[in-house]
């Protein structure tokens, strides 16, 4: 079988040589090719412009799959070294080709196939990271976050920046920051090319879909080590099957960003090209917490304290009670408050209430508040907000008590002239309320309607007397029985009981 | 017996029973026009008594009729639904009321006449005696709308001609145009039941009303309530076994005193005489006894305290009346019937003793030997709608 050092694939366009490396990758690895690839742009004696592929041929299993594929994508195969190209053999001839006789040309290359001879003068190099770089990755249809998810890297212009660093400390995300700087690439540049770059740890959906519907923010989803995509776009190529081409540095590739209708209308320039950007090396990556600004300032919220809540006139008395939070464990829970705009849930808890529980609570009916109370305990009834007695028939909130840290006693004679009220302590009102103890009654008394009995009159139930039957004959026949079964010839059979 | 039915007479039953249970049998019973189909023949009684009408609202009301009617005799929770007999008798009686139609004495349709009142006959014959105390009242109050059948007889006379209409609607071309033609329309009401009980009666209608008086034995409660009016009444054994039954017993009690007892006194005095003198089963004394216990304390807790004691001149009527003082003097007799309050004790005393005083020696004597030889029924035993008297009457039949 003929096969030469190298091989050569000729392509009429730029676009079939995208496919072939496209449809190569997809199936298999560039990484292989691209130890002896090189793109050759040729031209002919009728200056005609076509792309040479040269490629190493080391084995004919993988020139017999480049072959098949470059058929697939419109090119043609030739085996050879140097500058004389013979055809790759095919179906035709499975042991390659040959040529009777060489041509003896100045032209850089010569290729011999079974119907033509052409030769051709390289007219440049094309670099294949180059044109890997130069193809713009397309938008695709809701892909989701894909390997974002686990990393990603986001690029933010330098004015969102630094609120995009506070607000990824605010949210505890796993993130390093950058800060990377190219030189202008032109004396009309105002200032060189600025970019903050981070990089995301597994970060939660919702903040990569805030981040990439975030203008001047791109989320960029790794394809391999070193080359990550704009997020919702895919390389033609599959640049998994190209790794080693990007093993220095970091190369983000990003969509080509089209104009919102509206503004395209006035000015079609809106929107921006796909763009490169290419990070060697990688820039200083920092956690945020690192670069967060530090905030000096003292604040009693910090601390978990909540200001204290007044309880008394503070103006004539050096101390007045307050109402404070308590770690306390919930002890004497016999009252609570239902908010009156809550009174409807109350009376549908009555309903599945137990007797016990029912006979028990005492209810009172305030301006705002229903007071409930249960001397044994009101925790069966699960609505409004719980009161506990630190005293007795003194209220407050459970998970709050009163400081000082009176006695009971004492707190008894503060709260004067109480009598045989009951005084609950709320803590969005300076002032208790006191609800006197006549107030409080059976809530089987209280909450439900007066039940009237109707007098029922016992007297004979009307006689049914339906009107009279009127008999209707059937319609008149010449046979009246023509038409009807007759029975068989013995009546007899039918026994008398039925 | 079942006769096995080839499709198309399966087919023809089916459209008859249509047609029979929701255009004739349920107006019959809750009132309208029952419009009569064909004449049916008694081997369709399968098909009938297996059947419900296709129309769930004629079955409702027909079912509900029955149990409203049924309701006024005796406390009913749920009847049972119309069982086979019933279903025979409504068939019999719906055959027995197109007999009715004079247009039937016709040429070609005179034969007719015959042949449908022998399978009326049959149908009759194949529904035998009620057993339970639901199919006793669904007898009776299909009996009772039977009787109340009426016709509407038409008289049309226009400016030229008179047309007569017998239980049927008026074609409309000969109605139309009332005004010009001078239309006018006298409509009758008849009650069917004076086509077979008129004084001269033809041989069909004579034969009619035999019919008709078979069709009205199976009904035994509704001879029992109707026994004002039966001169010749006698305890039949299918009668007994209605009165067995303490409901049902009750009601007719209640009813024979609410119409006014009249001249029931007597025709129930002699007929148990009767009964007396045939020798019939303890079992079955009882339960005229108790019926006739029964019947006379509840006319004498329903008068007035201005009533004067009955009269006693009928033989019969003193047997009747005999009853009660002689129950009164055996207290088992009285206390296995009723539970009567002291003051209600009190003035069936008062009662008993103004009759006793009319009473003649043998009607006391023979009152007294009767309460020795009957099994009074009890009452906490009558639950069960079937009762020992039903047994009993199957092997014994009045002479």
């Amino acid at each position: 079988m003929l096969l030469g050092q190298k091989g050569v694939v000729l392509f009429s366009s730029l676009d079939r040589l995208v496919a072939f490396f496209r449809a190569y990758s997809d199936e298999g690895s560039l990484d292989e090719l691209l130890g002896g690839l090189a793109i050759r742009r040729v031209t002919t004696a009728l200056r005609t412009r076509e792309l040479l592929l040269y490629l190493d041929c080391e084995s004919s299993y993988r020139m017999d799959r480049v072959a098949s594929i470059a058929k697939l994508a419109g090119g043609l195969v030739f085996t050879g070294t140097q500058r004389h190209f013979v055809q790759y053999r095919d179906a035709a001839s499975p042991l390659g080709y040959d040529v009777l006789e060489l041509r003896d040309r100045e032209e850089d290359v010569v290729l011999y196939h079974d119907t033509f001879e052409q030769t051709y003068t390289i007219e440049r190099d094309l670099g294949f990271r180059e044109l890997l770089l130069t193809l713009a990755p397309h938008r695709v249809a809701s892909q989701g976050l894909g390997r974002a998810a686990e990393q990603a890297w986001v690029t933010a212009e330098v004015g969102i920046g630094h609120a995009l660093i506070g607000y990824l400390f605010r949210w505890q995300v796993d993130a390093r920051a950058g800060f990377a700087e190219w030189p202008s690439q032109s004396a009309f540049d105002d200032a060189p090319r600025r970019l903050y770059l981070f990089e995301l740890t597994e970060a939660p959906a919702r903040i990569l879909g805030l981040l990439r519907d975030l203008p001047g923010v791109r989320v960029y989803e790794p394809n391999a080590n070193g080359v990550a995509v704009e997020l919702g776009y895919r390389h033609p190529i599959s640049l998994d099957s190209c790794a080693s081409l990007f093993q220095q540095g970091l190369t983000l590739l990003s969509g080509a960003h089209a104009p919102n209708l509206a503004d395209a209308s006035q000015n079609p320039r809106l929107g921006s090209a796909h763009e490169v950007l290419y990070f060697d090396p990688l820039p200083a990556l920092a956690p945020v917490r690192s670069l967060v600004r530090a905030n000096l300032e003292a604040s009693a919220l910090a601390h978990g304290e909540r200001p204290p809540i007044p309880v008394g006139n503070p103006g004539q008395k050096p101390l007045t009670l307050r109402l404070a939070q308590t770690s306390e464990p919930f002890r004497r829970v016999y009252a609570t408050a239902v908010p009156i705009e809550e009174r409807e849930y109350l009376a549908r808890m009555l309903y599945v209430l137990p007797p016990k529980t029912l006979s028990a609570l005492r209810v009172a009916v305030g301006e705002k508040h229903l007071y409930v109370l249960d001397p044994s305990g009101i925790e069966g009834l699960p609505l409004g907000r719980f009161f506990s007695e630190v005293a007795p028939r003194i209220y407050v909130p459970t998970g709050l008590t009163l400081v000082p840290a009176v006695a009971p006693e004492v707190l008894k004679d503060l709260v004067q002239p109480q009598g045989e009220d009951h005084v609950f302590f709320h803590p969005e009102e300076a002032t208790p309320r006191r609800v006197a103890n006549a107030a409080f009654g059976l809530v089987t008394r209280s909450m439900i309607d007066q039940v009237a009995a109707r007098t029922v009159h016992a007297d004979a139930p009307e006689r049914f007397d339906p009107p009279l039957p009127i008999m209707e004959y059937d319609e008149l026949r010449r046979f009246p029985l023509r038409g009807v079964p007759q029975p068989k010839a013995d009546p007899g059979g039918m026994d008398g009981a039925g | 017996m079942a006769e096995a039915l080839d499709d198309k007479t399966r087919r023809t039953f089916g459209e008859l029973f249509h047609r029979f249970s929701v255009d004739w049998f349920s107006p019959l019973m809750s009132g309208g026009v029952a419009k009569a189909t064909r004449a049916l023949p008694p081997h369709a009684l399968d098909t009938f008594a297996q059947s419900r009408p296709t129309d769930a609202e004629a079955d409702q009301r027909l079912y509900e009729a029955f149990h409203r009617l049924a309701a006024e005799v005796a406390p009913v929770g749920t009847l049972p639904y119309p069982d086979r007999g019933t279903w025979a008798l409504a068939m019999a009686a719906h055959n027995l009321a197109t007999l009715t139609d004079p247009l039937l004495d016709a040429a070609f349709r005179r034969s007719s006449r015959a042949v449908v009142r022998g399978w009326a006959d049959q149908l009759v014959d194949a529904a035998g005696e009620p057993m339970t105390r639901g199919e006793a009242l669904l007898r009776h109050v299909l009996l009772l709308r039977v009787t109340a059948l009426q016709r509407e007889d038409r008289v049309i006379k226009n400016w030229a001609y008179t047309y007569r209409y017998w239980g049927r609607k008026a074609p409309a071309n000969v109605v139309a145009l009332p005004r010009v033609r001078f239309v006018r329309e006298t409509v009758t009401q008849t009650p069917l039941s004076s086509c077979w009980s008129a004084p001269n009666l033809d041989e069909d209608m004579a034969g009619l009303h035999a019919s008709m008086q078979q069709l009205a034995a199976r009904s035994p409660l509704t001879a029992l309530l109707g026994l004002g009016d039966t001169p010749e009444f006698r305890f039949t054994s299918s009668m007994l076994a209605v009165l067995s039954d303490p409901a049902l017993r009750h009601g007719v009690a209640h009813h024979l005193v609410r119409t006014g007892l009249g001249t029931a006194a007597a025709r129930i005095g002699s007929a148990l005489r009767e009964l007396t003198v045939s020798g019939a089963p303890p079992v079955l004394l009882g339960a005229a006894s108790a019926f006739v216990l029964e019947t006379a304390m509840l006319a004498a807790l329903d008068r007035h305290g201005t009533d004067a004691a009955p009269r006693c001149d009928d033989i019969g009527a003193r047997l009747f009346w005999a009853v009660l003082p002689e129950a009164l003097g055996g207290e088992d007799a009285l206390d296995a019937l009723e539970v009567v309050a002291p003051q209600d004790r009190r003035r069936l005393g008062e009662w008993a003793v103004a009759v006793a005083d009319q009473l003649d020696p043998d009607t006391a004597q023979l009152a007294r030997t009767l309460f020795q030889r009957v099994a009074l029924p009890l009452t906490a035993s009558a639950t069960p709608a079937t009762h020992a008297a039903a047994s009993v009457v199957s092997a014994w039949s009045p002479p």
